[in-house]
C-alpha cells in the first residue's frame, strides 16, 4: 500500500513554482510558468488542491479606494511541503539508474 | 455609474455553483481578471476581457460537472429524451427501410420481422427466421448454430402464442 499522496504535473509545477515564490496569485503562476500551466484550468486546479490540503490561501488586503474583488494569494502549506519534497526524492531515487535485480 | 467588468459573470457563477465554490475559484478567477484588465485600454483591454472570458467559459466547464448548486431544469432533461427518443426511432426507420429492401418483407412478415430482429430476446436473435432459410442454405450461409436455432424456433412458437 502506497502513503505516497497522488500529485498530477500541473499540481507538481504549482507547488514547485509557490515553493520557490512565496505568495503568489493565480494569474502570476500561469505567467510565471511559460505557458506551462493555463489561465482556463490554474482556478480550478488550485481550488482542487485547496481540498487536498496542498495549498492554503488568503484574500489581499484590499488598497484604499481600491474597487473590484479582493485577490486571492496562494501559499504551499506544510502538507504540500511535505508531498513535494516527497516527490523529489522519489525522483532522486528513480532517476539514479536502471532497476536493480534482488540477490 | 459602470459596472466592474466581470459582475456579470461572477452572478453566473453564483446562480450556479455552491458558495463555497464560488468563493475558492470563481470568485479568485474574476478578481485577477479585474486587476489585469482594469488599466488597459482600447485593443489591449479587448484583449484582456476576451480571455477573462475564455478562462471563465473553461473553469466554468471544468466545475459544471462536479458541483452543481441546482439540479438541471426540467425542460432541459425533457429535451435530452426527446432527442434520444428520436434519434434511436431515426435509426429504427433507417434500419427498418434497408432491411425491407433487402428481404422484400411485406404485409405479415413485417410481423415476424420485428420479432425475430426487436421483440425476441436476444440468444433468439442470432437465428435466421424460418423465411429466410431456404434462401441462406442456397447461398450456403452456416454461419449459425442450427440445433441452438430449431430448439429458439420450438420454444419462441410457444413464446408468442
Amino acid at each position: 500500500m502506497s502513503f505516497l499522496p497522488r500529485l498530477a504535473g500541473t499540481e507538481r509545477r504549482i507547488l514547485e513554482a509557490l515553493g520557490a515564490g512565496g505568495e503568489l496569485f493565480g494569474l502570476q503562476l500561469v505567467e510565471q510558468s511559460g505557458g506551462a500551466i493555463k489561465r482556463g484550468t490554474v482556478y480550478v486546479t488550485l481550488g482542487r488542491m485547496q481540498d487536498k490540503g496542498y495549498l492554503d490561501s488568503r484574500q489581499e488586503e484590499p488598497a484604499p479606494g481600491a474597487i473590484g474583488l479582493p485577490r486571492r494569494l496562494y501559499r504551499i502549506s506544510a502538507f504540500g511541503g511535505r508531498v513535494l519534497a516527497a516527490w523529489r526524492a522519489a525522483d532522486t531515487v528513480f532517476a539514479s539508474g536502471e532497476p536493480q535485480e534482488a540477490s | 455609474m459602470t459596472a466592474m467588468p466581470g459582475e456579470r459573470m461572477l452572478a453566473l457563477a453564483q446562480s450556479w455553483f455552491a458558495p463555497d465554490t464560488v468563493t475558492r475559484i470563481f470568485e479568485s478567477l474574476i478578481a485577477d481578471y479585474q486587476a489585469d484588465c482594469a488599466s488597459r485600454q482600447g485593443i489591449p483591454r479587448l484583449r484582456c476581457t476576451l480571455a477573462g472570458v475564455a478562462c471563465f467559459a473553461v473553469s466554468f466547464a471544468l466545475t459544471f460537472g462536479r458541483d452543481l448548486r441546482r439540479p438541471l431544469p426540467r425542460g432541459l432533461v425533457r429535451r435530452a429524451w426527446s432527442a434520444i427518443a428520436a434519434f434511436l426511432a431515426l435509426g429504427v426507420a433507417a434500419q427498418y427501410s434497408t432491411m425491407h429492401e433487402q428481404l422484400a418483407l411485406s404485409g405479415a412478415s413485417v410481423t415476424l420481422f420485428f420479432r425475430h430482429f426487436w421483440v425476441a430476446p436476444s440468444p433468439w436473435r442470432s437465428c435466421p427466421p424460418p423465411y429466410l432459410l431456404p434462401r441462406i442454405r442456397g447461398g450456403q450461409d452456416t454461419s449459425y448454430d442450427k440445433l441452438q436455432c430449431a430448439r429458439s424456433r420450438f420454444w419462441s412458437s410457444h413464446y408468442w402464442r
